[in-house]
């Protein structure tokens, strides 16, 4: 499951947000590849919008917004 | 009655770059009349807020900051940092000067009035400019006139092509940098270098846009530390398209924004009325055709010109979408060279440009539009009009 939602979340933040090429791996930095203030709220109404979740100030990690593979985790997280 | 003036040469437009034209002009002994539409000089960096000067510093970060243009440059970035306090400051992969519009605005007000060849006229348009058959210019600013044997146009938007009739750039309304509007808020109770702050207003925002409290314009919203304890700026991201109603929108998010930041975050309750930028932050309008145009390849590549007379060091940084900026960095970390040719008219004798409107592609505008850049490129076409007035000639290669 949280291959599946790496592999969705690349091509979602890569079409629609920032190019991720291939050195970006699940756990590269998404702030060093482009992850902003600006694209932070973009990837905020992505990642709600598509997976039907709700992100709330307690989500507001570093962390769980440092990777693919965190940002997944998280949104598997709170699809349960 | 009709007031007529005669000077060397005349500047247009009183913003980084035509300040420093005007000042190096003056400094090498010429007389000098610098015209601005608008009440203070300083342009982008006080009328539209702009509280960082980027381009400054050598592209070398592994380095510590070095300034990459002697002279006036080096002059405008020592004294800000004296006033403001402020220390220049990485940001990803380049150097930054934070500073603030009062303090540039001062600065600006100082450097011109210290020349007593140098002329300032605030608060005046230019109505419409004559080239003479011996080549000099007449400049008409409603009842005033002035005439010069030198031009320099830093209007930003090549105004002075408008003008004469000469050929001027522009770039597809799809492709045009998108426009910004700042505003700042005073007596706010944190700072924007606040990480966990600007998460939370990041989602603030989105929640707020979701639920329609918000325009959707405020998802280009982005907050910026001021060097004022207690002052935070905001920029915001508009369409260049709406011309005419940017700052009418700009305002509008501003009032919104601030009200918005007051009911959500206690940090804000006390915070004053916004303090609106006079003119929404533009970076791209019209250029010149100089003898030469200047392409991201050369700055990418870093081409040696003959006729290097100031360097870019800022990346080439295009904000074509709402998705924010993308980044080009250049090939090796040094500074790139801009040849003379691109500030001399390929088609009017006695026409000099700097600043934003200098003839280059868009991307390579993308790079050489930012403040300190244009500091470079103002002092060099008024070194470069003072030789045309000595010389009565200018090599173009």
């Amino acid at each position: 499951m949280i291959q599946d939602l790496v592999t969705s979340l690349r091509t979602l933040i890569h079409e629609q947000l920032f190019p991720l090429d291939d050195s970006v791996t699940e756990s590269s930095d998404l702030h060093a590849a482009g992850l902003d203030s600006l694209a932070l709220m973009q990837l905020i109404l992505l990642v709600e919008n598509e997976y039907s979740v709700k992100i709330t100030p307690g989500d507001l990690d570093r962390e769980n917004f440092s990777s693919l593979e965190k940002l997944a985790e998280m949104i598997a997280r709170k699809k349960i | 009655m009709p007031e007529t003036y005669a000077v060397d040469i005349v500047v247009i437009g009183g913003g980084s770059a035509g300040i420093c034209a005007s000042v190096a002009a003056a400094r090498k002994g010429a007389s000098v009349v610098l015209i601005e539409r608008w009440d203070k000089l300083g342009g982008m960096g006080t009328l539209a807020m702009v509280q960082t000067f980027c381009g400054l510093y050598h592209p070398d970060v592994s380095l510590p900051p070095q300034l990459a243009n002697p002279g006036l440059p080096a002059e405008i970035e020592q004294l800000s940092r004296e006033r403001t306090g402020a220390e220049p400051v990485k940001m990803g992969k380049v150097y930054v000067l934070p500073q603030h519009p009062d303090v540039f605005a001062s600065i600006t007000q100082e450097l011109t009035s210290a020349e007593s060849s140098l002329d300032v006229w605030l608060n005046t348009s230019c109505t419409g400019i004559a080239q003479h058959p011996d080549e000099s210019f007449t400049i008409y600013c409603g009842e005033r006139s002035v005439t010069c044997r030198a031009l320099i146009d830093t209007s930003a938007d090549a105004i002075v092509a408008g003008f004469l009739g000469a050929t001027r750039y522009s770039t597809p309304p799809e492709k045009t940098q998108r426009a910004a509007f700042i505003f700042s808020l005073q007596n706010v109770g944190l700072s924007a270098a606040d990480e966990s702050f600007r998460m939370r207003l990041a989602l603030e925002i989105v929640h707020a846009v979701e639920a329609k409290e918000l325009s959707r314009l405020a998802l280009g919203t982005a907050c910026r530390a001021s060097t004022k304890h207690g002052e935070i700026f905001f920029t915001t991201d508009l369409d260049p398209a709406e011309a005419t109603e940017l700052l009418s929108q700009g305002h509008l998010l501003a009032i919104q924004l601030t009200e918005f930041l007051r009911r959500k975050f206690p940090e804000f309750s006390e915070a004053s009325e916004p303090q609106l930028a006079a003119q929404p932050g533009i970076r791209e309008t019209f250029r010149w055709k100089g003898c030469y145009t200047l392409t991201a390849e050369d700055l990418i590549e870093g081409t040696a010109f003959p006729d290097a007379i100031a360097f870019a060091t800022w990346p080439i940084e295009l904000r074509e979408n709402t998705k924010g900026p993308r980044f080009t960095y250049f090939n090796q970390p040094v500074p790139a060279q801009i040849p003379l040719r691109t500030l001399v008219s390929a088609e009017i004798n006695g026409v000099f440009f700097a600043g934003r409107c200098i003839s280059a592609t868009h991307e390579a505008l993308a790079s050489v539009r930012v403040m300190g850049t244009c500091f470079a490129t103002g002092q060099a076409a008024g070194h470069a009009a003072v030789d045309y007035l000595t010389v009565d000639k200018i090599t173009s290669a």
